[in-house]
């Protein structure tokens, strides 16, 4: 993939709570990166530096070929940008934000805006002000999906959503990345919408990106390893034991938290455990809490 | 005219009179809190009156027209509950009649109080008038005038500043044409009448059943027509923080002009005080310096228009200044228009006073915004509010407030002069250092900030 | 045509492939028939298209799907890339060997074991 392809290209880049010296990671087209970890991470602070809304510390990001704090107009079209807790102007209703929102960007898709409007329900002719939470955030969600920008930044947009609004928000992006031209950034801490949804993840865990390519990677990589006491290890286990993250002892069992697995893994253990184990894939959910401990 | 005559026939009628008790105590305050303070404040306001020195109750001419217009409030609140519970007969608006009158027999005490301390009918008169008016706007729009807030800045109802607005214009035309008094005494006279009349007809219609019109369902899926506000308006309401609708326009009409133009108007006319006879133009700018300032506050915004709205720093900083000093320059110019029409001051002092203040606001917009630990009127180069801020900003300018007042009031032309070049010399330098600090400006905090 | 679930521990893909394998092996697809687009799964199970297309890509590769432009997956004629009923058996039988030696049944037990199921079909 030709790097001038990508949407999104980061390096280096270190902001408050964010050290990311000597890591690089892109969004391509068509993906959708699901950006977790846990709360007080950074994974706000990461999106802002991304986008422009804060100065990077040091480091360099280009989006579509550009620095974020100095992009062009066209390229600004190009984004959409919700963030956790809805940043509207209270005194507007519904309607006149949308409008307003029109009003600056050429592109405007009006059947979209119109369909989701009428199925979120939400509620045009009442004032920001006066909505409740979960329906100024469905606005919010709305105002940025408008203009169809190929790369939607989305910060914890389901945490105020009921479960129905949040599996319509997930069709809908799942729909905005169907043709691979699009793509979708979105940090969340509901497990089994990522799981759904994205395909690639960014694990971020002491500032750093401790994880960066596809979800399913990710579940395949990081597994329990149960095994039967007596242990009976007839040849080295040299691999897997580099790769252990945490164990749980106990009379009759041990269990090893493999982070790393692969085939290789596999069958050394395979050839070296003679007595009884059992290899456990997690889903994502458990992975991470897993690896967080 | 038989339903004057029921009014006074039927008034010792046993089935008539308690109720009629009763509306009038309500007619006094909803709540029985209110039914405390209300007559509390009457009688404060009586012994006031019977007691203070004349040239102070003269003082109290405005107010008092203003303070007649008041319980007019406490009777929409009541016909809006009656409204609500559907007590509509016929005997119900003898009932209120009757309530009224006495009403109005206790609140022309003051009227009357009045009239005999300063021998000035007039004011008895524009009582009348007012009181009149409130409880027939009561009766007319009832929903409106019900709001438990007696600041007529904070109604949502624009009956309620349309109302008020009609007593400012005789209260305006005493106040600049005093020669005509008793011409506008007449023609307030007639206004009363008129307004009796009216009153009478509003609450025998009050009597009469009404029928509801139910609301026809709203459609089920709403068509989402988007009509394109003007970009300059958007731009505008985002620096006011409220809405530039017909409330929008009021608010700020009110505090800015209205309010200090009223209240100059008023010690110049009615309560002179000697020793400030520098009062006029000087006064009134000074007097709009914060409720100018405050309504330039688009930076708390920043966070929200970035990559919908704007795609720089400059852009979004360009934008803000262009309508700061638009707005400045188009406020100067009518506050200098107003203040020679309406005479306040001479050409020389108006003349100063405008220059001065755009001058001096310009200059204190740039200085705040070039130190963010500044916070004055809600401005601040962060985009944040934080009461710190607020002090240090007290602090640093208490002084410089003191200079231009002390320069002001000595009203040396060369020394003012000197004070406005030496105020306009450091401005451009202030406003490069504003523009230099808003390109690195952290647009992620003002958005923390905003939602913390 | 699938039953996917995103929150087990098998990835997607591997999911589809697997459950695409065995409609094949079980002739509920047969060399011809054309498979519901990237699109249309991403949608209708409120998954990632992305994961769909690369189990539709390995698959290929496995010579099991024919891609044609313009046209949706088609499950391929059977060829020399085509398994054998044996070969088919081989991984199951696998995991099933696997299972034995954890769970510390010898070879002679796990022959045993075998031969009863045989006998007594269970029936479920």
């Amino acid at each position: 993939m030709h790097v001038s392809d990508s949407f999104l290209v980061a390096r280096d880049v270190e902001l408050g709570a964010v050290q990311c010296k000597g890591q690089s990671f892109t969004i391509e087209p068509g993906q959708v990166i699901g950006l977790v970890g846990k709360n007080g991470a950074g994974k706000t602070t990461l999106l802002d530096g991304l986008l422009g809304y804060t100065f990077l510390a040091s480091g360099e990001v280009k989006v579509f070929g550009h620095p974020p704090t100095a992009m062009p107009k066209e390229v600004c079209s190009q984004i959409g940008f919700v963030a956790q807790v809805d940043d509207l102007m209270p005194w507007l209703t519904g309607k006149e934000m949308l409008a307003a929102a029109k009003l600056f960007h050429t592109h405007w898709n009006k059947e979209l805006v119109e369909r989701l409007v009428n199925n979120w329900r939400v509620p045009l002719s009442q004032q920001i002000s006066e909505m409740s939470v979960g329906e100024r955030q469905k606005l919010a969600l709305i105002a940025a999906m408008a203009h169809e920008p190929k790369l939607l930044v989305l910060d914890e947009p389901a945490a105020s959503l009921d479960p129905v609004a949040r599996r319509a928000l997930i069709e809908e992006i799942i729909a905005i990345v169907a043709d691979g031209e699009r793509s979708v950034l979105l940090s969340s801490h509901i497990f089994s919408d990522i799981e759904r949804v994205a395909s690639h993840l960014w694990l971020l865990e002491n500032g750093r990106l401790s994880f960066d390519g596809e979800l399913d990677e990710l579940k395949e990589s990081i597994v329990r390893l149960h095994l039967t006491h007596p242990l009976k290890i007839a040849d080295s286990l040299a691999l897997t034991t580099s790769r252990v993250v945490r164990t749980e002892v106990s009379a009759e069992r041990e269990t090893w938290i493999i982070r790393g697995w692969n085939d290789e893994l596999a069958a050394e253990c395979a050839a070296a455990i003679t007595s009884p184990y059992h290899v456990e894939s997690l889903g994502l959910e458990d992975a991470f809490v897993e690896i967080s401990q | 005219m038989s339903f004057v005559a029921d009014v006074f026939t039927r008034w010792q009628d046993p089935a008539i009179r308690v109720q009629r008790n009763w509306i009038f105590t309500l007619l006094w305050g909803r709540t029985s809190n209110q039914r405390l303070i209300w007559p509390l404040a009457y009688m404060l306001l009586l012994c006031g009156m019977a007691i203070f020195p004349t040239d102070f109750v003269r003082a109290l001419y405005f107010p008092l027209a203003f303070l007649a217009f008041a319980p007019s409030l406490n009777t929409a609140a009541l016909i809006e509950a009656l409204g609500h519970w559907r007590v509509r007969k016929p005997a119900g608006a003898v009932l209120i009649a009757q309530a009224l009158l006495l009403n109005s027999l206790v609140w022309s005490l003051i009227g009357l109080l009045f009239w005999y301390r300063t021998a000035n009918p007039t004011v008895l008169v524009l009582m009348g008038f007012a009181w009149l008016f409130g409880q027939f706007m009561a009766f007319a729009l009832p929903q409106a005038f019900a709001q438990r807030s007696l600041h007529p800045a904070q109604g949502h109802a624009w009956p309620v500043q349309l109302a008020l607005a009609v007593l400012f214009v005789p209260l305006f035309a005493l106040l600049l044409y005093p020669q005509y008094e008793i011409w506008i005494r007449a023609a307030l006279l007639l206004c009363t009448l008129a307004l009796l009349l009216g009153l009478r007809v509003q609450i025998q219609r009050f009597g009469q059943p009404r029928v509801m019109s139910p609301r026809p369902a709203s459609a089920a899926a709403q068509q989402v027509s988007l009509s394109a506000k003007s970009a300059l308006r958007f731009r505008i309401e985002t620096n006011l923080g409220f809405a530039l609708d017909a409330k929008g326009w009021r608010k700020l009409l009110g505090q800015l002009l209205l309010t200090p133009y009223a209240l100059i108007l008023l010690y110049q006319h009615v309560l002179p005080m000697p020793a400030v006879n520098q009062w006029g133009a000087g006064a009134l700018f000074a007097m709009q310096t914060g409720t100018f300032l405050v309504h330039f506050s688009a930076r708390r915004q920043w966070s929200n228009a970035w990559l919908s709205r704007a795609h720089s720093r400059r852009q979004l900083w360009w934008q803000d200044e262009q309508l700061f000093v638009g707005g400045l320059l188009l406020i100067t110019g009518l506050n200098y228009l107003l203040l020679r029409l309406l005479g306040m001051d001479n050409g020389t002092q108006i003349m100063n006073a405008a220059l001065l203040f755009v001058v001096g606001m310009a200059f204190l917009r740039y200085l705040v915004l070039s130190l963010p630990w500044l916070n004055l009127f809600g401005l601040n180069a962060r985009g944040r509010t934080d009461l710190q801020g607020v002090g240090l900003a007290f602090i640093l300018l208490m002084p410089i407030w003191f200079a231009v007042a002390w320069v002001w009031s000595k009203g040396v032309q060369d020394q003012i002069e000197l004070m406005i070049i030496s105020l306009a010399a450091p401005t451009p330098i202030l406003a490069y250092f504003s523009y230099r600090y808003a390109l690195q400006i952290d647009l992620g905090a003002i958005r923390r900030a905003k939602l913390s | 045509m699938f039953v996917l679930n995103p929150h087990l521990p098998t990835p997607i893909y591997r999911q589809i492939q697997d459950q695409v394998r065995r409609l094949i092996a079980g002739g509920q697809l047969a060399p011809g028939d054309a498979l519901p687009s990237v699109r249309d799964i991403a949608e209708a199970h409120a998954v990632n298209p992305m994961t769909i297309s690369k189990a539709y890509s390995l698959l290929e590769a496995e010579g099991l799907l024919l891609r044609q432009r313009g046209k949706p997956m088609t499950v391929a004629a059977p060829s020399a890339h085509h398994r054998s009923p044996q070969q088919q058996l081989a991984p199951l039988l696998t995991d099933l060997i696997m299972a034995a030696r954890q769970l510390g049944l010898t070879d002679a037990e796990l022959q045993a074991a075998l031969m009863t199921a045989l006998q007594n079909p269970s029936q479920e």
